[in-house]
């Protein structure tokens, strides 16, 4: 079993490594690297090479690296020699600092020691999708968070909230390219836990934050005017319910329920006491729920059939995940595997199409702030 | 098949198993975080920067890769080959008082900071922008500008702190307890904290938070507390105030760093080989060498016997057993050291803040905490070699022995919860991140 064990959590293990993929390949760096080498050697040197990883790198991309400095040394006229036939030893370190990677070459001969050193990129991260029963499609991802998203009929433009602005988006060839932009006078500043809601209704557009509601037109280049109020919204396409921000809050307020909450799904209800209640009370079977529930039609069931997405709990901020339950009035039953997402949670809305939720989280590794949609796949 | 079925046992259990995820923050409270240190004033020189930068700001800050990045300034342009840079400042912020913050109320407070370190050094405001010159150049503006100590604070006249931070003082009672209350206007957001009280000189573990310092008075941990740790950040090292640098120079070789940091420092901390920690620059190891008795001894002998002083900090017990441990290496190797709690020894045990992922700017402060005169002059972190030859040059000089980059040790009670910025080497707290349980 033991042997197994290890074999499962160097499984995991390596699955953690995968987010640490360099953003450019190291083998790159190989020509700048061999000519700052060069320029510490006298013609036709005799050189020994010794590799030392210090920092996580791919095996492949570190062999594929040495390879192609030792062809590169070559072409410059270096003799490759073993260690202990040769005038220079020199020691090829593969480091990092919070820049990123450092190439360290230490050349030595007799008494003289001499270091050059070469920055490479920055860590990036390849966020893991496991995709089980829910599809997770990518739409955008940027530096500045993105609260909402909202798609045009046409599938072709885009609406991006942040907590400045609306960026509006074009899809051309495949990507979404920004199309223009509006900011939005906030009258509050944003709470520190940013959230909003874009919603189109009849032909004109509501944006919702915290202490402030702005409309404006639908269209590629939209305008908003805003004032200082906190305007009902609709939470959620079945069994909506009439809500509305609290100012400098995170949390949402509804006049048919007391207290507030953070999201809403079909009468239940992530309250701001940690708790997912309904109008009679907690709802058993959802302790380790999150804050964030978003309702969609179940496109694998029956018509009318629904099921509720629940974001995960915790404070493990480096990971989060989604998952699918059975609605009410029966009592949650998961029907999926959860989706692990390499960030926390940080928007699960209801989307524009019924059988979609748009889930925005923030990638821990990068930073950046990843929109995308929700949808279901039926496998069997 | 049987192997199949194990690794999916294995990963589904933890799949399973694990709570994987972020409940979101929620608003109200106080947080109560016992201190072991005292501090008698609310300026950024004093207050430990984990406390202080909830109130006062910097017109920049340094982001996790050590690259300035705008704060309350919203950008910055460079003209004149350095000599000048025009800042622009964030609109809508607002100090403690209700006064809005434009160049007319910064600028005199960033010239009498910037004065200190360029003589020359003029601003001229206009609206939210700043034109900043110096004849003799500012090629680190933006650096500096991220320095606590060009802060855009001020005192009112009961002289309390007045700054922009998302924090404002509610009661301060020097060298005892400082309370803070939710700036409700913070441009970046109220905090989700009501109110934060922080008692100074505490030796209970009962707060919501409490330091874990490595010297005595040792804490009771409780068994429910999380404990958070940083990257190494402080660095400890000797300092030679006129001794031989032969003499410094065997007593480097006799030094056992292992059992300073893995017993006296417990593991909070790595073996030091160079100023800055291997995190901050990635090439530490470029200094490492292992204790050579032999080669000390040498040394040794061919010095005429003196009576050598190592002095620590008479308040400091840590540095204090460290000190022991060293004089116990020193006499392995025929070195007679007498340890003393003052600052007059030939030899003075050092510790020094590194809290900055800028690694240009932590050598500086390391040089300058040192007193080392001959501070590094060009540093660029973008040419990690200009760091290297600067670290080089000090450590060659046989005027400093790093021991240890030791890290800061917090305990934090099961009510806390924090968004953890999520790098891989953190430096410090934020408290106004936190929220707690009711």
């Amino acid at each position: 079993m033991f042997p197994m064990l290890r074999a499962g959590f160097a499984l995991l293990f390596g699955l953690g490594m995968l987010v640490r993929i360099q953003a450019q390949p190291l083998p790159e760096a190989v020509p700048a690297m061999a000519r700052s080498i060069s320029s510490l050697l006298p013609r036709r040197a005799t050189v020994s090479l010794e590799f030392q990883a210090l920092a996580p790198v791919a095996p492949v991309e570190w062999s594929s690296f040495q390879g192609a400095l030792r062809d590169e040394l070559r072409k410059s006229g270096v003799d490759l020699k073993d260690t202990g036939q040769s005038e220079y030893q020199i020691r090829i370190v593969v480091s990092e600092n919070p820049r990123g990677l450092l190439l360290i070459a230490e050349v030595v001969s007799n008494d003289t020691r001499q270091v050059v050193m070469a920055p490479w990129g920055r860590l990036s991260a390849v966020g893991a999708k496991l995709g089980l029963r829910i599809q997770m499609t990518p739409i955008t991802e940027q530096t500045e968070p993105i609260l909402d998203v909202w798609m045009s009929d046409s599938g072709l433009d885009l609406l991006v909230l942040t907590p400045a602005k609306v960026i509006a988006m074009h899809l051309t060839d495949g990507k979404w390219t920004p199309n223009g932009q509006a900011s939005l006078p906030v009258a509050r500043p944003i709470p520190r836990d940013p959230r909003g809601r874009l919603q189109a209704v009849s032909g004109s557009l509501g944006v919702y934050l915290p202490g402030t509601t702005c409309t404006g037109q639908v269209g590629p280049r939209p305008i908003f005017s805003c004032e200082a109020v906190n305007s009902h919204w609709s939470m959620g396409t079945f069994e909506p319910t009439q809500v509305r921000w609290v100012t400098d809050r995170n949390v949402l307020e509804t006049d048919s329920v007391g207290g507030s909450f953070y999201t809403a799904a079909m009468g239940w209800f992530a309250s701001a006491n940690g708790k997912v209640v309904n109008r009679e009370g907690e709802v058993q079977g959802t302790h380790n729920w999150g804050s964030d529930l978003a309702a969609i039609a179940n496109t694998c069931g029956s018509a009318e059939s629904k099921i509720v997405i629940v974001a995960g709990a915790g404070d493990t901020n480096q990971q989060d995940q989604v998952q699918a339950f059975s609605p009410p009035p029966e009592p949650p039953a998961a029907v999926s595997a959860p989706v692990v997402l390499p960030g926390p949670v940080t928007a699960l809305w209801p989307a524009e199409r019924t059988a979609q939720a748009t889930l925005v989280i923030r990638n821990s590794i990068t930073g950046n702030y990843e929109a995308s949609r929700l949808s279901l796949v039926c496998t069997q | 098949m049987r192997l199949r079925a194990c690794l999916w046992f294995v990963l589904s259990s933890f799949l399973s198993c694990s709570l994987w995820g972020e409940t979101r923050p929620r608003y109200g409270g106080t947080l109560n975080v016992d201190l072991s240190m005292t501090f008698n004033s609310l300026d950024a020189e004093a207050t430990p920067l984990v406390i202080w930068h909830l109130t006062g700001e910097t017109l920049a800050r340094m982001d996790a890769s050590g690259v300035p990045q705008p704060l309350l300034a919203s950008g910055w342009q460079r003209e004149a080959d350095g000599r000048r840079w025009r800042v622009s400042l964030r609109a809508d912020v607002r100090f403690h008082d209700g006064e809005l913050l434009n160049s007319g109320s910064v600028a005199p407070i960033l010239l009498a900071a910037l004065k200190k370190t360029h003589g020359d050094v003029a601003i001229t405001a206009g609206g939210s922008t700043m034109v900043v010159e110096s004849a003799s150049g500012l090629p680190n503006l933006p650096a500096e500008l991220a320095d606590p100590h060009t802060a855009i604070v001020r005192t009112n006249e009961t002289n309390s702190l007045i700054g922009t931070g998302p924090f404002r003082v509610a009661s301060w009672e020097a060298g005892r307890r400082l309370s803070l209350a939710a700036f409700g206007d913070y441009w970046g957001g109220r905090p989700f904290l009501d109110s934060l009280v922080v008692n100074l000189g505490s030796v209970r573990a009962t707060g919501d938070v409490f330091d874990i310092p490595l010297a005595s008075p040792r804490r009771i941990v409780p068994e429910t507390a999380r404990i958070w740790q940083s990257a190494p950040r402080e660095l400890l090292a000797i300092v030679s105030q006129g001794a031989r640098p032969e003499l410094v120079q065997a007593l480097a070789l006799a030094i056992d760093r292992g059992p300073i940091v893995n017993v006296l420092a417990q593991r909070k901390g790595t073996p030091a080989y160079a100023l800055l920690p291997g995190w901050l620059t990635g090439y530490e190891f470029l200094f490492e060498s292992a204790p050579n008795a032999g080669r000390a001894r040498e040394l040794v002998s061919s010095l005429r016997p003196v009576a050598v002083t190592l002095s620590y900090s008479p308040n400091d017990s840590f540095a204090h057993a460290v000190a022991d441990r060293i004089a116990l290496n020193a006499r392995d190797v025929g070195l007679a050291l007498q340890i003393s709690p003052n600052s007059n020894g030939a030899l003075r045990l050092v510790r020094c803040s590194l809290a900055t992922a800028d690694a240009a700017s932590a050598l500086t402060t390391a040089a300058q905490c040192l007193g080392l005169e001959d501070r590094p002059a060009v540093l660029d972190n973008s040419k990690p070699e200009t760091l290297y030859q600067a670290e080089r040059a000090l450590l060659e000089s046989n005027r400093l022995i790093p021991l240890a980059h030791l890290d800061s040790v917090y305990g934090l009670a099961p009510r806390v919860h924090y968004r953890d910025p999520g790098t891989a080497n953190p430096i410090t707290l934020h408290f106004d991140d936190f929220w707690v349980d009711p």
